[in-house]
């Protein structure tokens, strides 16, 4: 029995229309392009089209992936899809898309509700059914579309956030791959990255201003500086836990590659943690922010690039909305 | 506060010369910052004394000096 699980293939969609950092400077003024760029490190965003919904990306990025004929269609027993935009709040995306991409009926599926961890989450969920000998060949997607949420008039959340899925084909395999974890949750700081109403709570509620603010209850509310704050508080102490519990030295690991939220935040992080700069991967520039997607995306770029060879240690870190975090060691084959 | 390397720094993050910065300096003032301003502020005091401020808690201080008080306390309790 093939006891290991191991990332065999990524791919990625994002959607063609794009809001560049020229469009946002022209719509607010007072921002200039050059002050967009020094606080985000992004140039553009994907937005997706008005009738595209996470299933439709969902289907793009895994068709993609199946493109590679490194696995077929057949051969997928499991499917889980990770997002916090689904298509209805029942059924189960996962479900529609079982349909839509046409994978077997015996294929187990669900959705998992997570946002910037979600991945490594789902690395961890996928181990664990591999391990546990339930599924052999998983489909771990994930997909958002957070700009669906975002006031038109909510400038700095419109700087970060963009569209976007990434299929990941995780094995069963002899070698050791997907390796050690740490995870950690803190549902203090639910309030500081939320959509008021976007679930049952509320639901009948008539009148959804918030005060002078750029955003209704049904938009996307964030509370960067307190993000930020949580960021340096709990990165660097997960970042030494994994280092522990996978007995490894950090001039062991080739490659870091953590959630890209912006810029900003990954260089401060990247400073306080003393990672070398070329081994500490940021790719934002042309996507921005794809919440739950950032880091297979950034994972799929660091491999295009030659960043990540044969035997290469990789450190994964997801944190975020939750507040929900978890990092993960790969072994890359 | 006799630190000139965090003194400079957080000159910086508050965007005036380091020799124009006291303890009695005005800051922004309750939900006044700048986010970024906020956010390097942060990272400063992170930097350099290894604490977490929370965003509340700077945005509550009004002067450069309750940044030093706040600071004081939270090494004191470390």
């Amino acid at each position: 029995m093939m006891k290991h699980a191991h990332i065999k293939v990524i791919e990625y969609y994002l959607p063609e229309a794009t809001l560049t950092n020229q469009q946002l400077a022209e719509e607010f003024p007072e921002w200039s392009i050059d002050k967009i760029e020094k606080k985000t490190g992004i140039f553009k965003r994907h937005i997706a089209a008005s009738g595209e919904y996470v299933s439709d990306m969902t289907i793009a990025a895994a068709e993609k992936l199946f493109e590679k004929n490194i696995c077929d269609k057949s051969d997928i027993d499991y499917l889980l899809l990770c997002t916090q935009c689904p298509d209805h709040l029942l059924p189960t995306t996962a479900c529609i898309v079982q349909h839509k991409l046409n994978l077997p009926k015996s294929v187990g599926a669900l959705d998992i509700n997570l946002g910037c961890s979600g991945f490594v989450y789902g690395l961890s969920l996928a181990k664990g059914l591999i391990q546990s000998n339930q599924a052999k060949n998983i489909l771990l997607i994930t997909a958002d579309t957070y700009t669906k949420f975002i006031n038109p008039k909510d400038k700095t959340v419109r700087t970060l956030f963009g569209d976007g899925a990434a299929a990941t084909l995780i094995s069963a395999t002899d070698e050791s791959g997907i390796e050690d974890f740490v995870f950690g949750t803190d549902g203090e700081g639910a309030k500081n990255l939320i959509v008021p109403l976007s679930g049952m709570k509320g639901r009948n509620q008539q009148c959804s201003e918030v005060g002078e603010e750029p955003r209704t209850l049904n938009d996307l509310y964030m509370n960067g500086p307190e993000i930020f704050s949580f960021t340096l508080e709990v990165v660097p102490k997960t970042f030494h836990e994994l280092l522990t519990k996978a007995n490894c030295h950090i001039d062991e690991i080739s490659c870091f590659i953590f959630h890209q939220a912006n810029e900003y935040m990954l260089t401060n992080l990247r400073d306080k943690l003393a990672i070398p700069e070329d081994k500490f991967f940021i790719s934002l520039k042309n996507q921005g922010n794809t919440v739950s997607s950032t880091i297979p995306i950034a994972l799929n770029q660091a491999l295009k690039q030659g960043k990540i060879q044969r035997g290469d240690r990789i450190m994964l870190l997801g944190f975020g909305v939750g507040y929900s975090w978890a990092g993960a060691m790969l072994r890359w084959h | 506060m006799q630190n000139t390397e965090f003194w400079t720094a957080l000159a910086n993050s508050l965007d005036v010369a380091p020799a124009a910065l006291s303890v009695e300096s005005a800051l922004p003032g309750k939900g006044n910052w700048e986010s970024l301003a906020l956010m390097s502020c942060m990272s400063v005091i992170n930097r350099h004394f290894n604490i977490t401020v929370k965003a509340c808690e700077l945005d509550a201080c009004s002067k450069v000096n309750d940044i030093c008080l706040l600071i004081q306390q939270r090494t004191a309790s470390n």
